[in-house]
């Protein structure tokens, strides 16, 4: 597989003028054996289009899908006689919904999965990931100090109300979205589909609009509840978060890390908010 | 009260400048007036010999006849004297003196068969006499006096009879009553306590609605001074008044109906009330309400003009308000003991809970603070910190939270066809009735709707409310949710 791909590597060298010049190298082969573009990334063989449309609908695919599946489940259910509690049903839904997406998504690029896959095998992404955890947590810790010392209330937001419902009323669903589900997804949406669109015409750029992007998207349950203001002091956090995860990406241009680092964050704070969960209940 | 007191109270309500404006028509008797009342009021109370001998040489020339003496507007004395009027008090005294209005018997102001032309500081040419007479009157009117005495005259002190002052005179009072400023009126005449000058004074007040006092001006007495002193300082505006009720009465809710209607009472007295003199009208307006037994005037402050009413409720009023803020009938004195020991009770029960439930009502959420009795402190322990000791004293009390949660409840009767419907929703939106007094099925509206509302409160599992109480339990004892955790 190596040779085929080193030929198809020698084959986009041209000869202009009797001058070696590198015109258009097309997927190459990076030192870690996965085939990436001229950017470096991971090749997936999606033009800029490809990218932006796979993000969005991945996105919106899973609100499309969630929805579909807990009006279905729930008239099956109700056709049983029984009342579908509406808190499991919907987390159900939604952890399903994300995973067809996933599933649609990997089916379409099935041919170049498998160089994806290594990454996670490789102890290196593993302890970027961690590093850059580690920056994330510092930052967080920072601003909760400096909120901490201008006694400001430090408040939840929304988003993660939600998810503290979640971990009250399906602790397991919860456990396997928030650890596994969501980060596989999110990096996948954002990272490897928006960024990688963006950053196509302008890298600089997509690092802050994804990053941004991340952030804001986190606040839009608050709009619905009405606490948009006092969930604001959450939004450097969610912030912090899309420009830890989007510069991994960005400057290790493995989707493995950014995957891993979102995995890492997210358990050690789900596993946080177990325990707080514990004391409490 | 004495000459002193009443200059005092005056000096009161006009920041201690006592400027009498004296005004009316011609030829009654102005000048004369100001001359015996400098005598009589004012420089006899000047202490000051050279101010008493200045104030005498300055009183103005007064005549008999129809022939205007006063021909220009004149200060008298020219600056105000000090009058000291006790308690380390003085105030300022001046008289204005004032051609006043012409009228035809007059003589004086015509030059043969044509008005005298007068040059005045006002106009650069010249002008009529009794329209410089009128523009003196004026300006002595609005702009230099605290008080206006309006001397008109029954026709009995010169050969002038009593019609040809009335036009002269309607315009003077008129134009005082227009700016407001307090005055009373003198009727000049030879025989004060006849009847002429009775029934001209008598006319007078009904017309005008104005103190009229009937006086020989020439003969003014002391006496006379002091009544016409005391009866301007009646004319002057009410400012406040002081309502005194049982303490009962006192202690009740500023909106209970009894305060209320006693509160319109004094509103519609206080509209018709303008001058210190009519606190009468106050008084009888308030006698009127159904539950006043009577209103006395206790006292009446002139020199700062506040008005003092005591009202006394009727008989029975008393335990009627009792029964009606208890809720129920008191035969006798145990079933007060009884009720008072029930909110006694109450009263321990929810001292604590009731700035929260208040708090719930204004923002939504009150959380209350434990009495210092609730609160159960440990024994005191040893703590080691570090290398150093410590005691650690703790202490724990219930709190309670109130929170404000709108429970939302439809009420949705399928009637049958579309038109029954409509026919139903027009009945209930164009009843003249209030719609949650409307009967469905039965039943009062409102109260289908709250039975709808109180099954709804049952509905929070037991479960959940523990939880609930966990979570105020542990965010109140072990801080706020933190940044920290927030999951991505």
């Amino acid at each position: 597989m190596f040779e085929e791909n080193q030929s198809n590597f020698n084959q986009d060298y041209q000869y202009s003028n009797n001058d070696y010049h590198y015109v258009d190298v097309g997927p190459q082969m990076a030192e870690d054996g996965i085939l990436v573009d001229e950017q470096g990334y991971e090749d997936i063989g999606f033009s800029i289009v490809a990218f932006i449309l796979g993000g969005l609908g991945l996105y919106f695919g899973q609100s499309f899908f969630a929805i579909l599946i807990q009006s279905v489940v729930g008239m099956i259910i109700r056709k049983t006689g029984k009342a579908p509690h509406a808190e499991n049903l919907s987390n159900f839904s939604a952890l399903v919904g994300t995973i067809i997406c996933l599933v649609i998504f990997f089916i379409i690029i099935h041919k170049k999965l498998k160089p994806l896959l290594k990454e996670f095998a490789n102890g290196k992404t593993w302890a970027k990931a961690l590093a850059y955890v580690g920056i994330m947590y510092g930052a967080i810790f920072l601003y909760s100090w400096i909120i901490t010392v201008l006694g400001a209330n430090q408040a939840t937001s929304a988003n993660q109300d939600s998810i503290n419902l979640m971990m009250e009323f399906t602790p397991i669903l919860a456990g396997i979205y928030v650890c596994i589900v969501a980060p596989i997804f999110e990096e996948i949406t954002f990272r490897l589909c928006i960024f990688r669109g963006i950053a196509k015409k302008n890298k600089i750029a997509a690092l802050i609009v994804v990053a941004s992007i991340f952030g804001l998207i986190h606040m839009l349950a608050s709009l619905t509840t009405g606490t948009f203001k006092t969930d604001l002091i959450t939004l450097p956090i969610y912030l912090i978060g899309g420009f830890g995860l989007t510069t991994a990406y960005f400057r290790e241009k493995r989707i493995g890390v950014s995957i891993c680092a979102h995995f890492i964050y997210n358990t050690i704070s789900f596993i946080m908010n177990l325990i707080a969960a514990m004391i409490i209940f | 009260m004495s000459i002193k007191e009443l200059l005092k109270n005056i000096g009161g309500r006009t920041n201690g400048d006592i400027y009498l404006g004296v005004v009316g028509p011609v030829r009654t008797g102005k000048s004369t007036f100001i001359k015996r009342f400098m005598e009589l009021v004012v420089i006899n109370n000047i202490q000051d010999e050279y101010q008493k001998a200045r104030a005498t040489d300055e009183l103005p020339q007064s005549g008999q006849g129809k022939t205007i003496m006063t021909t220009e507007p004149k200060f008298v004395p020219n600056t105000a004297v000090s009058v000291d009027v006790g308690e380390n008090l003085s105030v300022q005294v001046r008289l204005v003196d004032c051609v006043g209005y012409v009228f035809k018997e007059a003589k004086g102001y015509m030059d043969e068969d044509k008005i005298r032309m007068v040059k005045t500081p006002w106009f650069e040419e010249a002008i009529p006499f009794d329209e410089a007479a009128k523009i003196g009157t004026q300006k002595v009117i609005s702009d230099h006096c605290s008080i206006g005495i309006v001397v008109t005259s029954d026709g009995s002190i010169v050969d002038i009879s009593r019609n040809s002052y009335l036009e002269a005179e309607e315009a003077v009072i008129k134009q005082l009553q227009s700016i407001g400023k307090p005055f009373i009126v003198l009727v000049n005449s030879k025989d004060p306590t006849g009847a002429t000058a009775k029934q001209v004074s008598l006319e007078i007040q009904e017309k005008y609605q104005v103190m009229a006092i009937p006086m020989s001006i020439e003969q003014m007495t002391q006496d006379d001074a002091n009544q016409i002193l005391k009866e301007a300082l009646y004319e002057f505006p009410v400012l406040d008044v002081d309502v005194v009720f049982p303490s009962w009465v006192a202690a009740l809710d500023e909106n209970y109906w009894l305060k209320q209607s006693y509160k319109a009472s004094i509103q519609q007295g206080l509209n018709e009330v303008k001058k210190v003199r009519d606190v009468d009208k106050i008084a009888e307006v308030l006698r009127q309400n159904e539950y006043a037994k009577s209103v006395e005037i206790t006292n009446i402050d002139t020199a700062t003009g506040l008005i003092t009413l005591c009202i006394e409720p009727k008989d029975g009023l008393y335990e009627a308000i009792i029964n009606d803020i208890v809720g129920t009938t008191l035969e006798d004195k145990a079933d007060l003991i009884k009720i008072l020991q029930e909110y006694k009770n109450y009263k321990d029960q929810l001292a604590d809970v009731l700035p929260a439930i208040l708090m719930a009502k204004e923002t939504g959420y009150g959380a209350s603070t434990p009495a210092l009795n609730d609160i159960q402190v440990s024994e005191p322990e040893l703590v080691k910190n570090g290398s150093r000791y410590g005691i650690k004293i703790n202490a724990k009390a219930p709190t309670y939270h109130i929170f404000k949660i709108d429970v939302e409840n439809n009420f949705e009767p399928i009637l049958g066809s579309k038109e029954q419907s409509e026919t139903m929703i027009e009945y209930l939106t164009k009843n003249d009735t209030s719609l949650e007094d409307v009967t469905m099925f039965g039943r009062n509206i409102k109260e289908l709707l709250k039975d709808g509302i109180n099954a709804k409160l049952l509905t929070i599992p037991d479960n959940n409310r523990q939880k609930l109480l966990n979570i105020l339990k542990s965010m109140t004892n072990k801080g706020k949710n933190n940044l920290i955790a927030i999951v991505f």
